[in-house]
């Protein structure tokens, strides 16, 4: 009898083991996250702390329009660097300039990705003004010379004095490396290749004109910040220009960053909630099964007269301490969490700054208490039910499972899934974030719903599921429906814990699905062009390279796309600029009244049905404000097709000429050029033709309508992928709860297990039984998972369509896939507990105590 | 300690189900060493009911254990037939108990997410044969199981259960069943229906039984008792009575 004790013992270590691990991962995650955040917003911090460290005060343009990050599309007039060195106080100033540069690399590669910034900036020798320091070599003092941050030279493997080409807006330029540069004691700042240019090469590269993004100033010996900020105020600034002091700059810089990792932040938080939901489930199976299989002892307690509150406070006080041991692991687990998700981010082309991790206390403290309510929330649960039997019932057999067949459960699940239709069918039916509300609020009910029906979700689903098996693989098949069956609420929240994260992915699916649908529909219903030369990054490309592909032999019209960020109607929102004289050639303009050759200077073309819900006729004047020339008005020229204008213009649904873009914003670039061939051309002659145009502008590249419909595929793909990395660990949990299940029950069946093999079930039948067992929770879930997040996917879809999104795809073929994975799945996770039951001794299981 | 009775011919004869010869086996190791079996050799006719007896810690339940391949020896042999058990695999000893050995415990003898009809099968299921329809009729109306069928095992009397588990162990027309206190958990009346079942099996089916038992009144039953002490055979009798085997017990006890 030894041996049975020895392993209900191990059992025992095994629940803390496991209920451990879900807590562990799940804490784990979040605190990786808030790490991760923090550890980047520190980076930012110092970053900009060192960036303005000897700076006094700051001259820069108000910006009218929040374009978003990246640098400033309004600038300042090259005078305002005179006046302000001529002001009171002011001991010295300079001018500042940067934008988009990249450097190539010997094997012809652009140096970093698509999401590390790089980009180059006016050299300066004042070091309180200029964070860089040269390392190696001298600063750029002819225009063809520059230096570039220590990191970049080592990833790229360049050499001081080699030939180095430089992308640019412009064609590619080569430069004589001079320097290596530091940023402050850091090889370069906050992940990003840096280039430093002269002044005169800086004001060449990034055509300016002569003025600047900022200037900066260094204040007089005994001049404070304020000083030198009030005196600078009273000569400079109006209504287009401010004046902050160093201090100021600092922490509005500081703060803007940190709203914009908020949105980062909330997205990963997010993430890990679901990972702790998960967690959470299978803390509440692991404490359910051991509290039913300690019923007896329980009951034998209570009957020689321990009181309900002692029987449920030593459930309590166990996961008490397995809730604070877990968390505290959790934390360590997080440090490593971070430095995971840093990888994967980096992996998907989205590198993130910083190094060393920062661990806040706010991280710890919210980690523990999170790790401790979810674990005790889900082990009191169970406790209390196990302390409602009455002493003498618990005391006969096991008690049978018919949470199943409760009507009152069935009742209470459909109203809570009636309550989640409703609340959906109000969101979707309604607008703005109260209708977004409501959605949210359905699905949670949604979810709510198919925890409490989930016994007989998980009986009904378990046998149909079940029946196949049954068929194909014989007995084992059998015994694995019917002990997926026979305990329907440990199956129901097995199962349930992955039905969350496949939820996300099935919506996730529906939702890509549909918008390549809508791409697909939008190029081949709507351009007549056969080429799109589109821009690999946000920076665009050229406005020279439209004009070099009409000179192309076979083309016969071009026309180029333009996107911004400016305020229509006091709303900011991204307009569309067409180049109107031509763009007909090129697309079909969805028009509903004008023509798109009206839309000249001066005049915009909006949705119909927005125009009528504004009560805009044509002709009518439209307040504007445009990043560089400020307010004005813009009159209504042309209406077009709400739906369809917004599927052409990424959901803009405004459309100015060109013209009106170039005198509105700064540095005019192209995000695309559409370009016709002439009827009979040799499209293989002018695609190789447009391709030896952008040869020289790297950020551009030429696709044909599959081409393009092929690397928007791409872009969507990789997002995808990283919606489902950022789900493995609450799908690894899950799957880890699997398996605890199955260990748990097996352990609690070893004596039919023992039976079945004494009477010539093979190992192999037994692990088959097991593994069955497994896949069938795995797939409920899954299917659960995916008939949710489908039918909030194709929901949300329809409430899109008056946004211009159409076209609803669901994916049967991705859907599928999904489904065979988490079965694969399934059979993982029941590797070892499947090893472990067939390895059962024989004699041990049949024995009677 | 008696002296030992002499040890039955071991005979290749072919009238024999199963055998045991020298058989060992020795739990643990050096001085804590327990020798469950030393030497035991015996042999199992076919057709023939036969109880095995002894006080606790005599080693019939092991001795049963390693004959039915369940365990496996230290030292000496067993066979089924003429199959030697210890040249065989783990596997090929799971497939002969499944198709050439029929089992009923004490305890845990069914599954409980199967009914009586499928627990019954269980053995022929898991090889995936079909059953003898004519000769599953046969025993489950001798059993008395015909409306009880699909019961599950927990809506069924202690009797019906053990009931069920000879049927299943007659289905697949095992060369031996061994019965492993096949009674000791029922009352005095059902035990006698189960006893009455396996003596109607040996006599009119011809089937070969071996029962580990600890009841004088349950091995009255058998045509032959066996009796083990401290992990040897000291003693068999033919035709017993319950008087002459709780006599038999009492010496032994001394």
């Amino acid at each position: 009898m030894w041996r049975i004790t020895l392993a209900g013992v191990w059992a025992k270590k095994l629940r803390f083991v496991s209920t451990m691990v879900a807590i562990v991962l799940g804490v784990g995650f979040m605190a990786g996250t808030l790490v991760l955040t923090d550890t980047v917003g520190k980076t930012f911090d110092d970053l900009f702390a060192s960036v303005y460290k000897g700076t006094d005060a700051v001259v820069r343009p108000i910006r009218l329009v929040d374009s978003g990050f990246g640098s400033s599309p309004e600038r300042l007039a090259g005078s305002v660097l005179d006046t302000v060195r001529s002001v009171d106080g002011v001991e010295h100033a300079e001018g500042y300039l940067q934008g988009y540069a990249q450097l190539v690399k010997a094997n012809g590669k652009a140096l970093g990705g698509t999401s590390s910034p790089t980009f180059g900036f006016m050299w300066s020798d004042d070091t309180r003004l200029n964070p860089f320091r040269i390392l190696d070599g001298h600063a750029p003092m002819a225009d063809s010379e520059i230096a570039i941050d220590r990191e970049s030279y080592r990833s790229g493997r360049f050499a001081l004095g080699q030939e180095v080409k430089v992308l640019s807006q412009n064609p590619v330029r080569s430069y004589t490396l001079t320097g290596v540069m530091t940023f402050g004691s850091a090889d370069a700042p906050a992940g990003s290749s840096v280039i430093a240019f002269t002044p005169a090469e800086a004001a060449r590269v990034f055509h300016t004109g002569g003025g600047f993004d900022s200037v900066s100033v260094v204040a007089k010996p005994g001049v404070s910040q304020e000083q030198v900020a009030t005196n600078l105020r009273a000569e400079v600034a109006d209504a287009r220009t401010e004046v902050l002091t160093g201090a100021e700059i600092t922490a509005k810089t500081q703060s803007d960053i940190k709203k914009r990792l908020k949105g980062f932040s909330f997205f990963l938080v997010g993430f890990s909630v679901v990972a702790l939901v998960v967690g959470a489930f299978i803390i509440y199976n692991t404490f359910s099964i051991l509290v039913a299989q300690r019923t007896r002892e329980m009951a034998l307690l209570r009957a020689v007269g321990a009181g309900r509150r002692q029987v449920v406070g030593s459930v309590v006080a166990e996961a008490a301490l397995v809730g604070a041991g877990a968390s505290v692991l959790g934390i360590g687990f997080g440090l490593l969490t971070a430095i995971g998700l840093k990888a994967a981010f980096a992996a998907f082309g989205f590198s993130l700054p910083g190094s060393g991790l920062v661990l806040e206390v706010r991280t710890v403290v919210t980690a523990l208490v999170v790790g401790m309510a979810v674990t005790l929330v889900s082990a009191v649960l169970p406790a209390l039910r196990a302390s409602r039997v009455a002493p003498v019932a618990a005391m006969r057999d096991v008690a049978v499972d018919r949470s199943a067949s409760s009507w009152r459960r069935s009742a209470a699940g459909l109203v809570v899934f009636v309550a989640a239709m409703v609340l959906l069918v109000s969101g979707l039916t309604g607008s703005g974030t109260a209708a977004a509300t409501r959605v949210g609020l359905s699905a949670l009910a949604t979810i709510v719903s198919v925890i409490v029906l989930g016994p007989v979700i998980a009986r009904n689903g378990a046998r149909v599921l079940g029946a196949p098996i049954r068929r194909f693989r014989g007995l084992p098949g059998s015994l694995a429906q019917a002990n997926a069956v026979r305990n329907p609420r440990r199956t129901a929240s097995t199962s349930l814990a992955l039905t969350i994260g496949v939820a996300l992915i099935g919506l996730i699916l529906v939702f890509v699905a549909s918008f390549k649908g809508l791409i697909t529909q939008t190029v081949d219903g709507s351009f007549k062009a056969d080429f799109i030369i589109n821009a690999k990054s946000f920076t665009g490309f050229s406005t020279s390279v439209a004009e070099q592909a009409a000179k192309v032999d076979g083309v016969a019209a071009v026309s180029p796309v333009r996107f911004g960020a400016m305020k229509v109607n006091g709303s900011s929102t991204y307009v569309a600029a067409f180049d109107t004289a031509t763009v007909d050639k090129v697309l079909d303009v969805p028009l509903r009244q004008g023509r798109i050759t009206d839309v000249v200077t001066g005049t915009i073309a909006v949705g119909a049905d927005s125009a009528a819900s504004h009560q805009w006729r044509i002709g009518d004047p439209i307040p504007v404000v445009f990043p560089k020339s400020g307010p004005g008005t813009l009159r209504l020229a042309a209406t077009l097709d709400d739906q369809k204008i917004k599927s052409l213009t990424q959901g803009s649904g405004y459309v100015i000429s060109t013209t009106t873009y170039d005198t509105g914003f700064a540095d005019p670039v192209d995000s695309q050029v559409l370009v016709k061939a002439a009827p009979g051309a040799d499209l293989d002659a002018v695609s190789s033709g447009l391709d030896k145009v952008v040869a020289n502008y790297p950020t551009a590249e030429v696709q044909d309508k599959a081409g393009y419909k092929k690397s928007v595929g791409d872009q969507l793909n990789q997002f995808v992928a990283m919606i489902i990395v950022l789900l493995a660990l609450s799908v690894m949990i899950a799957m880890f709860g699997i398996a605890n299940t199955l260990t748990l029950s097996i352990y609690e069946r070893r004596h039919e297990i023992g039976l079945l093999r004494a009477v010539g079930m093979s190992r192999s039948q037994t692990r088959s039984t097991i593994r069955w067992e497994s896949v069938i929770m795995a797939v409920l879930g899954t299917l659960v998972g995916l008939a949710i997040g489908v039918g909030f996917g194709v929901a949300i879809m329809r409430a899109l369509r008056s946004q211009g999104f159409t076209v609803l795809v669901v994916p049967f073929g991705s859907l599928l896939t999904v489904t065979v994975i988490a079965a694969l799945f399934g059979v993982l996770a029941a590797l070892r507990p499947s090893m472990k039951a067939a390895r059962l001794d024989v004699l041990d299981a049949i024995a009677t105590e | 300690m008696t002296t030992l009775a002499p040890p039955p011919p071991p005979s290749a004869s072919l009238d024999l189900a199963a055998r045991a010869e020298d058989a060992t086996k020795v739990y643990g190791s050096g001085e804590s060493a327990v020798r469950a079996l030393d030497a035991v050799s015996v042999g199992f006719e076919k057709s023939r009911f036969t109880a095995i007896m002894g006080p606790s810690g005599s080693g019939k339940s092991t001795l049963m254990h390693c004959v039915a391949g369940l365990d496996r020896l230290t030292s000496g042999r067993v066979l089924i037939g003429e199959v030697d058990l210890s040249t065989l695999k783990e596997k090929e000893l799971t497939r002969l108990r499944r198709d050439r050995i029929g089992f009923v415990f004490q305890a845990y003898n069914l599954v409980p997410t199967l009914n009586a009809l499928e627990n019954i099968t269980l053995p022929l299921a898991l090889a995936g044969r079909k059953p003898d329809q004519a000769w599953l009729d046969d025993i489950v109306s001798t059993v008395g199981l015909a409306d009880r069928l699909t019961h599950r095992p927990s809506e069924l009397s202690g009797g019906q259960q053990q009931r069920v588990a000879v049927a299943r162990a007659l289905v697949s027309r095992p060369e031996i069943i061994f019965a492993d206190e096949p009674t000791g958990n029922l009352d005095s009346r059902a035990s006698a229906e189960i006893l009455e079942f396996m003596r109607n099996a040996v006599r009119d089916l011809g089937q070969t039984i071996v029962m580990v038992t600890h009841e004088p009144a349950a091995a009255a039953y058998a045509d032959r008792v066996v009796f083990l002490a401290d992990g040897r055979i000291v003693d068999e009798m033919a035709e017993p009575s319950a008087e002459r085997v709780l006599d038999r017990l009492k010496r032994l006890g001394d």
